[in-house]
């Protein structure tokens, strides 16, 4: 499916930083009620009232969200691990440790201006260290051909 | 009616209509076209990320009121120039290329998926209640024009070979202008408690900005075509 091998392992590489992040995530839900606690002391952007039903089901779905936007997030740094790798001839492993840098900034980063608690600063900061590791072991063992079938296609 | 009815509506409109339109109109092989639309998806969820952090930061810096007119010409402008910077970052890759307006589609398509999940949530926890068929029939509306502004967005980006950031600038613009809109005219209030008129005349703005934006793209894209520059549709 990919058009390049870059894609591909951004994609792989954030399933299971995904998945990892899935797992911690069901494995330390807080309650409903410290939820809307937190939302209303931060004044959240666009969070009007919200019940605890309605949280206690968005918790619930809260870790297959988390493993899908990762995912997501993987196949964008997948592409950005690409453009460095054109930019600096540095080696494959190498620019994958900078893409998996800036994903775990692009994860981390919000957290900190904004002050968040240690725990979600540190699960997003693993996430972030689980993706840059399997992106530059990707990079390093399963490299494709500079350009799959699909890649030199013009539609 | 049942509010599922609605998340029906917002799929139709957001994402199967333009789907199958661009399907059609692009004759491409879903296999080539997988990679664009998760890359598209991929940027929405860095949207997610980035822009309420660039967006609070006035809130929590200067402590201004959110329901002003500063604030929302503020956080309009930064979901333009974020959103549209973001999309010209991975349409650089499909310059004068089909599979960009695929990228478009991943990104709007994303949007109505999140706007579907997210009143589903509200319904199956028992927040939302029944509305006319008005309101479903506006909200998928506003869906297909939220996801053919996305597509139509692309294809000035990826048509613009020479004048990139003009293009990105105009993008950008209409973007903000398309998010201002409704938030100027809605100020803070429920979309059910408007009256008729400020309906009408929010989506009739809405309406124009896409127009404006599909005649942008068609242009960019003949004009390539007519160059003979251009992969596109060749």
């Amino acid at each position: 499916m990919a058009e390049s091998w870059y894609v591909r392992n951004g994609a792989v590489a954030g399933l299971v930083s995904g998945v990892v992040t899935a797992i911690i995530v069901y494995a330390t839900l807080p309650s409903p009620e410290a939820v809307i606690e937190e939302v209303e002391r931060r004044g959240m952007l666009g969070v009007g009232e919200v019940s605890v039903e309605y949280i206690s089901l968005a918790l619930k779905l809260s870790g297959v969200i988390v493993a899908i936007i990762i995912t997501l997030l993987g196949v964008v740094f997948g592409g950005l691990h690409e453009y460095l790798d054109s930019k600096f001839k540095m080696g494959s492993p190498y620019t994958a440790v900078m893409a998996g840098l800036a994903f775990t900034g692009l994860l981390v980063i919000p957290n900190l201006l904004f002050g968040g608690d240690a725990s979600k600063i540190a699960t997003n900061a693993f996430s972030g260290i689980v993706y840059t590791v399997v992106l530059a072991l990707l990079a390093k063992y399963w490299r494709g051909p500079d350009n799959l079938k699909y890649a030199s296609e013009r539609y | 009616m049942n509010p599922l009815v609605g998340i029906i509506a917002i799929l139709i409109g957001g994402l199967v209509i333009p789907f199958l339109y661009l399907k059609a109109s692009t004759r491409m092989p879903l296999r080539a076209v997988i990679v664009p639309v998760l890359l598209g998806l991929g940027l929405l969820a860095a949207t997610l990320i980035i822009q309420p952090v660039i967006q609070a930061a006035p809130l929590v810096a200067l402590n201004v009121d959110r329901d002003s007119i500063a604030f929302i010409a503020y956080s309009s402008l930064v979901s333009g120039l974020l959103q549209e910077g973001l999309k010209l970052s991975a349409v650089k890759r499909y310059q004068g290329d089909y599979r960009a307006l695929w990228v478009g589609l991943g990104f709007g398509g994303g949007e109505a998926l999140l706007v579907a999940y997210l009143s589903g949530l509200s319904y199956y926890a028992g927040q939302a209640g029944g509305a006319a068929t008005f309101y479903y029939l506006l909200s998928a509306y506003e869906r297909l024009l939220a996801t053919t502004f996305h597509v139509a967005s692309t294809a000035i980006l990826a048509t613009a070979h020479w004048r990139l950031y003009s293009r990105y600038a105009l993008a950008a613009l209409l973007h903000s202008l398309l998010n201002f809109t409704p938030a100027y005219i809605a100020g803070g209030r429920d979309i059910a408690s408007l009256s008729i008129d400020a309906l009408a005349f929010m989506y009739a703005g809405l309406t124009l900005l896409v127009i404006i934006t599909l005649i942008l793209a068609l242009r960019g894209v003949s004009l390539w075509r007519r160059a003979g520059m251009l992969e596109m549709g060749l």
